[in-house]
């Protein structure tokens, strides 16, 4: 389990990331969202150890991460500013790997290369930026880290890669136990990958919520009833109600067979409940009409 | 599975085998440069090797060598650590299983492995190619002949570049702790080896303007130079000597260990700004600041600017290294004006407190009871080449009262810069430590002088003269000449076993002693002109090998060959107050030596001192014996020709002054050149050897009437 507790970071007077709180359950994929500069970046750098908190903690399953060598050997880490030793080739690097990661897995190297189609002997400075993406998510994959952060990880890779690597991350969530924390700065991306979604506005946590519970929880009906008439429904937790002619959009947070049993007393004359997109779990979630989260969303 | 990071923690062998990995074409460029520099030429000039060649590579004074030692010691650091210099790079070597420790550790020691491998490599060469090379040094001041290429110098080589590289690669590596990017890295890195040198050379420009009596001794330049051992080589000493070694590694030890503490705290996404802490930010701008302000105001104060240079140096370097520090150039705005003035404020202090003496430098004077000795050094008070020493209290404080005389008046002397003695006054303080001044004073400062007097005047001042009556007459050769020409009429007495010519030598130098020792202060500063030279050769048994045949030979003295002997040499200008000495020369059958000039010469006297500056002139009366002859002196007004040698002697030892004491200007003074004939500049040439001072009021009769009628012309 990761948990950022409280994290604050200062830089040069500067609030980057002020009082955060992050839970990441073992063995699930959080997604990170933000805007540019909204302290995605400076999170994951304390994550991964870079940075030094100027307040709060961050703990691997119970663990200080800060210079904690033998969390990170269990750590991986895919950068947005990937970085590789000037004039090295992937099997070089491989070679590096595997002197310092001691769950280095060279069958799984030695697939994934094939797999990815790239050559382990040309150097890395010499490929597009997509391979070199590729580059480094076979590298780190095969160090067989217990925790993944990745940061804009599917940035500059086509549709067929994407799938790739997901279904690498996914595949070792779910056989090891891998705990994974991507950012992006578009939600759609995370939808179907994440377990959970934060997300991160000007350096705090505007929103943390697990997305089976939130898909559960929250409904979007639509709804007439045969008499026009004022129907306070106080027993829901409505967040949103709009009216189009008899029609009736409600969004509700409350549990689904609550919410039908409670429309069903007023004898409607149509009651359709919708599915609802990420975004607009969000949106709705969030007091739909946060120009910010509009953003983060579209 | 098992856990690396036991050693990941503190060290880790991947990372640093891998650094040598990566950066080995630095390593192999140095050694390039190494053997290019050494071991190349030696081969070449295997059979025939000069001692030289040896000498320069193993004491590093090789200019290859050393340039391959600032190279290899820089650019590994800046390599090593150039991770540190970039967000990303940054990032992911922090996010691989090392601690802060092991990759700083790791680091180091491979850069510094990568740094010193090719002098390594090159010192097991130079062991290969060893063979006996024999030169002149110097043991207990004794020149021997000596092997100078044996293992053991090589080794010493190779400890000694280890040493160097070391303390240069520390610093190198805090340049990088400080600063965010590989070029400012590179530059502080360099600026920062020499940066405590530059600091104290710039200090001492700004005491040479501004103090009075400051002087540059072996001590202060030492000082200066041994800041560094990369300095210390080109030290008067000479080689970095073996004692120096732990010195300077504790120091690179000290500085390693404080870059770590600063790496600890580094804040990794300063990478890619210029510096990483607010404080080297303003520490690098000031210095740019201090270092631009100072040179250019020194340049511009020699050339009487005043203060402008401090100011447009100030403003021009705070322009610069703010936009270098802060990477922009829009560098105006309200809080570097602020910065602005407080850097201008410190540099105020800082002149102001040269230009007032806030530390007292002018005044100070050490405490009687703390001065060992003192020497007074002026070649216008010496007796013998040689300074004169005090260690008695009586002297030491009568030393120091001139001293105080001369500091209360300082700011009658400080821009004396006429005609007057040069003096430097050097305390050797039962601190070990030593303190000097150098002042250049007008004549009546010194020749007044009451406590210079009894200084003089005391027994302790007899001791160059007791020293004559020491030595042994066997091992003493004498030479006397006329006037100041050794090409001239003289007398040589050598080495010699012969008794009666060294009971001469004896005779000729207690004479001397007595006249030395009977020597009033008066008559010391009196400026007489000397009518002949006596000099001194004195042998000491070596008990070893002296292979220093040729230097410092004079060419009318025997030669220093013998390698059985160590040599001295004493010198004294004999002038008319030489009572004893000029008796013994006349009583001697040597009265020749008193004329001052040889046949043929002649001299001229000149109302304009001035109007002498040729490179060679031909005899001005013989113009009927020459085609080319030039009559200027003749025929310009205001000069008189003489060719009487005995009108010359006499005007020189009765009239004739060595310089401008007793005289208000050089204008109220008549000019007396002696011309010697001179091969050197061509058949019939003659060139001016010596320029004496004569009081037109002084005259004697016998030239009286001449100089009446020309020099009124």
């Amino acid at each position: 389990m990761i948990q950022v507790t409280e994290l604050s970071k200062c830089f040069d007077g500067f609030s980057a990331l002020s009082g955060l709180n992050v839970h990441v359950e073992t063995g699930s994929i959080y997604g990170l969202i933000g805007v540019n500069g909204s302290g995605k970046t400076t999170l994951i750098k304390h994550l991964t150890g870079v940075y030094m908190p100027d307040a709060g903690q961050v703990t691997f399953d119970g663990e200080d991460i800060y210079e904690n060598t033998v969390l990170k050997e269990r750590l991986g880490y895919i950068p947005d500013d990937l970085y590789f030793f000037n004039s090295y080739s992937i099997r070089d690097m491989a070679s590096f790997y595997r002197k310092i990661y001691p769950a280095w897995n060279e069958q799984r190297y030695r697939d994934m290369l094939r797999e990815f189609g790239l050559p382990a002997v040309r150097k890395i400075s010499k490929f597009s930026k997509g391979m070199q993406k590729q580059a480094a998510f076979i590298l780190v994959m095969s160090t067989m880290p217990d925790y993944l952060i990745l940061d804009e990880p599917i940035d500059g890779l086509d549709p067929l890669i994407r799938k790739r690597v997901w279904r690498y991350v996914v595949s070792d969530v779910a056989e090891r136990q891998m705990t994974v924390l991507v950012s992006s700065h578009n939600l759609r991306e995370m939808e179907g990958i994440c377990d959970s979604i934060g997300i991160l506005s000007e350096g705090r946590m505007m929103i943390e919520r697990d997305l089976e519970e939130l898909k559960t929880d929250i409904h979007k009906i639509q709804v007439a009833f045969k008499e026009e008439k004022e129907r306070p429904l106080s027993n829901l937790n409505i967040l949103h109600r709009e009216k189009r002619g008899s029609v009736e959009l409600l969004i509700v947070r409350n549990a689904g067979n609550l919410v039908k049993s409670e429309l069903e007393k007023e004898d409607p004359a149509i009651l359709d409940m919708l599915p609802l997109s990420l975004e607009e779990i969000f949106i709705y979630e969030m007091g739909g009409e946060n120009s910010e989260i509009q953003s983060i969303l579209f | 599975m098992r856990s690396k990071a036991f050693y990941s923690n503190v060290f880790s062998l991947p990372l640093a085998l891998e650094n040598l990995k990566r950066f080995w074409a630095i390593g192999t460029v140095g050694l390039l440069i190494y053997l290019l520099s050494g071991a190349f030429p030696l081969v070449l000039s295997y059979d025939r090797i000069r001692p030289y060649m040896i000498e320069t590579m193993l004491s590093n004074h090789n200019p290859g060598y050393m340039a391959a030692h600032l190279f290899l010691a820089i650019s590994a650091a800046v390599a090593v650590f150039r991770y540190l210099q970039n967000t990303g790079s940054a990032g992911v070597m922090h996010a691989m299983p090392f601690s802060r420790k092991s990759l700083y550790l790791s680091s180091y020691a491979s850069g510094l492995t990568l740094a010193y491998l090719p002098a390594f490599i090159n010192g097991l060469v130079l062991l290969v190619l060893k063979t006996p090379v024999y030169q002149t040094v110097y043991v207990d001041n004794l020149p021997i002949q000596t092997d100078i290429y044996t293992a053991a110098n090589v080794l010493g080589w190779m400890a000694e570049v280890l040493v160097i590289i070391t303390f240069v690669y520390s610093i190198g590596v805090f340049a990088g702790m400080v600063t965010g990017s590989m070029v400012l890295h590179a530059l502080t890195a360099l600026g920062f080896n020499f940066l405590l040198t530059a600091l104290y050379a710039t200090f001492l420009g700004y005491s040479e303007i501004y103090f009075f009596g400051f002087t540059y001794n072996r001590l202060i330049s030492d000082i200066t130079l041994k800041l560094s051992p990369y300095t210390y080589v080109f030290q008067a000493e000479g080689d970095l000597r073996a004692s120096a070694w732990p010195m300077y590694m504790v120091a690179a030890v000290l500085i390693a260990a404080g870059t770590y503490f600063i790496y600890k705290k580094r804040p990794l996404e300063k990478a890619t700004e210029s510096t990483v802490f607010r404080f080297m930010e303003h520490f690098l701008s000031f210095l740019i600041v201090f270092f631009g302000s100072s040179l250019t105001g020194m340049v511009f104060y020699e050339n009487d600017y005043g203060y402008a240079g401090y100011v447009l140096g100030g403003i021009l370097g705070f322009l610069v290294g703010q936009m270098i520090v802060k990477k922009t150039l829009k560098i105006f705005d309200l809080e570097n004006l602020k910065t602005f003035v407080v850097f201008a404020g410190i540099m105020a202090v800082v002149i102001v407190g040269f230009n007032k003496d806030a530390l007292g430098y002018e005044r100070r004077i050490p405490q009687l009871g703390s001065v060992e000795t003192v020497t007074i050094d002026s070649y216008d008070l010496m007796q013998g080449n040689r300074p004169l020493v005090f260690q008695e209290t009586e002297n030491v404080r009568a030393l120091t009262d001139f001293h105080q005389f001369v500091i209360d008046r300082r700011e009658a002397y400080r821009d004396h810069q006429g005609f007057g003695f040069g003096m430097t006054l050097t305390y050797d303080l039962d601190s070990g430590n030593q303190m000097s001044r150098r002042y250049h004073l007008p004549y009546e400062a010194v020749m007044e002088s009451e406590s210079l007097r009894k200084l003089y005047e005391s027994d302790e001042a007899d001791k160059p003269a007791e020293m004559l009556s020491q030595l042994q007459m066997s091992d003493t050769e004498i030479v006397l000449f006329s006037g100041n020409n050794y090409e001239s009429e003289q007398l040589t007495m050598h080495y010699s076993d012969d008794v009666l010519s060294n009971s001469a030598k004896r005779l000729l130098l207690d004479a001397l002693s007595r006249d030395l020792k009977e020597m009033t202060f008066r008559r010391l500063v009196s400026g007489r002109a000397a009518i002949l030279q006596l000099q001194i050769q004195h042998r000491t048994e070596a008990g070893g090998k002296n292979a220093d045949a040729t230097s410092e030979t004079y060419p009318y003295m025997t030669g220093k060959e013998d390698s059985n002997y160590r040599y001295e040499f004493f010198g004294y200008g004999i002038t008319a107050e030489y009572e004893h000495t000029l008796r013994w020369i006349t009583e001697n059958g040597y009265e020749h030596l008193l004329t001052a000039i040889g046949t043929g010469d002649f001299a001229v006297i000149r109302r304009n001192c001035e109007a002498e500056e040729e490179e060679g002139v031909t005899h001005p009366v013989d113009y009927d014996r020459f085609t080319s002859v030039d009559v200027k002196h003749q025929s310009e007004p205001g000069s008189l020709v003489l060719e009487d040698p005995e009108a010359i002697t006499m005007l020189i030892r009765d009239h004739a002054y060595r310089d401008l004491r007793h005289f208000p200007a050089e204008e109220d003074a008549l000019c007396l050149t002696v011309y010697h004939r001179s091969e050197d500049k061509g058949y019939g040439m003659f060139e001016a050897a010596m320029r004496y001072y004569l009081n037109e009021a002084d005259l004697p009769e016998v030239i009286r009437a001449e100089a009446d009628r020309y020099l009124s012309e």
